[in-house]
């Protein structure tokens, strides 16, 4: 993990976990009681943080994520939301949500109130605001693995289809070994790995069971 | 996830979970079972043991004489209200 010194010196900012890297531990209390990284393992964890509750984008993020979670739940995966607020905050903004919007939230919510996770995840991003966590979404793999990230600031609602997607490619490619082309959904097709020697592309290119575009470019129906 | 409610009766989920946990079950089983996401499974089963009210053993549990005192409690607790 990276770390480096805020503008002022005083604080501490670390860097962004990586990619296929064991995702980093935590255990925090949330609007379920106290919850840890390894509670999730056996299933997909999207850890999404929001800058801040009764907020105007935020809120329309909650329905947004609560308006998908029984599909994600579907796929295997578990939502857990932060932000550096109170679980008090927490538990008002989202009896607010239903009250006011007819939405329930269904999923945890971490009251990062000392910053712990979103220091160890890389959400805060002290050029946008030192005191609120982005827009950011972590797709953990059963086994705790960090395999996508999204990272979005503070203005720009994300956007929930694109999500569901992330999870199905990466749940594709798990499942079949595959890569996924760009703005693929699942019944499309899929890209298969290219040869890595001149024999295997001669005879990739004579592969009729594919479509072969060039030798480095194949896809197949899953 | 607390299994206490402040007024020393069990949340539901807790109830929930220690009437399966009568017998022993791995909490994969009791998160079948239940219906409750492993998850939480797992959160409320740690409290549980906190507070001494399960036991596990080789990856079973079980709900201990305390927890089971205070099952009847809360059951009976829900039944009279």
């Amino acid at each position: 993990m990276v770390e480096h010194n805020g503008a002022n010196g005083s604080e501490t900012f670390r860097g962004l976990p990586r990619l296929g890297e064991p995702a980093p531990d935590f255990e925090a209390i949330t609007t379920h009681g106290m919850l840890r990284l390894s509670d999730f393992k056996g299933s997909w964890l999207i850890l999404f943080s929001h800058p801040a509750d009764f907020t105007p984008v935020c809120t329309t993020e909650f329905v947004g994520f609560s308006e998908i979670n029984s599909e994600l739940n579907k796929k295997g995966v578990q939502l857990l939301g932060l932000s550096i607020d109170s679980v008090y905050s927490h538990i008002a903004w989202t009896r607010n949500i239903e009250e006011k919007l007819g939405v329930k939230v269904p999923f945890p919510v971490i009251a990062d109130i000392n910053r712990e996770v979103a220091m160890k995840y890389g959400m805060i991003m002290p050029g946008e605001s030192r005191t609120e966590t982005s827009r950011c979404v972590f797709f953990i793999d059963p086994e705790s693995k960090l395999r996508a990230m999204i990272y979005y600031p503070l203005t720009t609602g994300r956007n929930m289809q694109e999500i569901i997607r992330v999870v199905d490619a990466l749940q594709a490619t798990d499942k079949f070994q595959v890569a996924t082309p760009a703005n693929w959904k699942p019944g499309e097709k899929v890209i298969v790995g290219a040869p890595n020697t001149s024999s295997m592309a001669e005879q990739r290119m004579k592969d009729k069971s594919l479509e072969v575009v060039e030798w480095y470019l194949s896809k197949k129906a899953l | 996830m607390p299994c206490t409610n402040s007024d020393g009766t069990l949340t539901e989920a807790a109830v929930t979970l220690m009437s399966v946990m009568v017998e022993h079950h791995s909490l994969e089983e009791v998160a079948s079972i239940t219906d409750i996401p492993l998850y939480l499974v797992r959160a409320t089963a740690r409290d549980l043991i906190d507070t001494r009210l399960a036991t596990e053993q080789d990856g079973a549990y079980r709900i201990t004489k305390l927890g089971s005192e205070k099952l009847a409690y809360t059951l009976a607790k829900l039944n009279a209200g």
